[in-house]
């Protein structure tokens, strides 16, 4: 497990598993410009996932915050994902609402192809009487 | 400071009335202190962390703007200006910055909002912002008003006088998960 950070933000690489390339991004995402720091790191997971034929894996639960200009650097990314043919599966925790409004919207990009899925990890509590 | 987590559903956020105003200098480390300080305030007045954690985003979003793109070099201001106001089931969210006449700023602010409203709902602005940033990836994102508008929700307007603007968003209290 290797560990990049970027101000506020750390994202967490394992490549432990096979034919998986997991991200956990953890902490605030909160930085002027996050496209340029996050671009060369994209690169380089995407390299590596399309070099071990692999699929990437992201997951946002520990995530604490992220700013608008994190939201648009996650599309493109999402965008040059599917554009080079790279399986992608996003986790979310629904209990914040901040994440279950930005990733349910962002299913208008899993086209049902199995190329992008969108999974909410939160287990909710069972219902009352 | 810790930000609160949400445990159960809380009660619908009583009426209230406070104001809160603060000169801040246009750095950008101020955005997060102020987002967890806004936020921790409102999860006291209030009791309702989603409400708080939103006012939280809508006034980060709206400081973010004001630092990028307030002229700081040449304006009236060297400091921008928060205030939130709580009456009756509404939360205010203001901030003003110092913006030169001319500014495209000035112009991209008003058509931003005005191009929220031509939608029937702030999710299909949202939507088709999140389709326009994946198809123009080199084009400006303008994510951040349309991200408050649904999220919030809040409605937004912007002012611009003596060389100030002053862009303001208004969330309700309750009523808020409708939109999701």
């Amino acid at each position: 497990m290797a560990s990049s950070v970027f101000g506020d933000l750390t994202i967490d690489v394992d490549d432990g598993q096979p034919g998986v390339l997991r991200l956990d991004w953890r902490g605030k995402s909160n930085h002027r410009q996050p496209d340029t720091v996050l671009a060369p790191f994209f690169a380089d997971v995407t390299s590596r996932a399309v070099s071990g034929q692999r699929a990437l894996e992201m997951h946002f639960e520990q995530l604490e915050f992220f700013n608008s200009s994190t939201i648009t650097a996650i599309i493109q990314y999402v965008k040059e994902l599917r554009d080079r043919k790279v399986k992608l599966t996003v986790s979310f925790d629904e209990r914040h609402r901040w994440q279950k409004i930005f990733f349910d919207a962002l299913c208008i990009f899993d086209k049902g192809d199995g190329l992008f899925t969108i999974r909410s990890s939160s287990i909710k509590p069972p219902a009352g009487p | 400071m810790p930000e609160p987590r949400r445990s159960t559903v809380p009660p619908p956020a009583p009426p209230v009335t406070f104001h809160l105003e603060l000169p801040i200098e246009p750095q950008w480390q101020n955005v997060d202190l102020l987002r967890l300080a806004i936020l921790n305030c409102l999860h006291a007045v209030f009791g309702d962390p989603e409400l708080s954690e939103s006012v939280g985003i809508v006034t980060s979003e709206l400081l973010e703007n004001a630092i990028k793109y307030g002229d700081w070099a040449h304006g009236p201001a060297k400091f921008l200006v928060l205030s939130a106001r709580g009456s009756g089931n509404e939360v205010r969210v203001e901030v003003a910055s110092p913006v030169r006449d001319g500014s495209p700023h000035l112009a991209s602010i008003a058509a931003t909002i005005d191009w929220i409203r031509r939608f029937p709902t702030a999710r299909e602005a949202y939507v088709a912002r999140m389709r326009s940033i994946a198809e123009q990836p080199d084009g400006q994102s303008r994510m951040g008003l349309v991200r408050i508008a649904y999220e919030g929700p809040c409605n937004i307007d912007a002012v611009h006088d003596a060389g100030m603007m002053t862009v303001r968003a208004t969330i309700p209290t309750v009523g808020r998960d409708s939109v999701i």
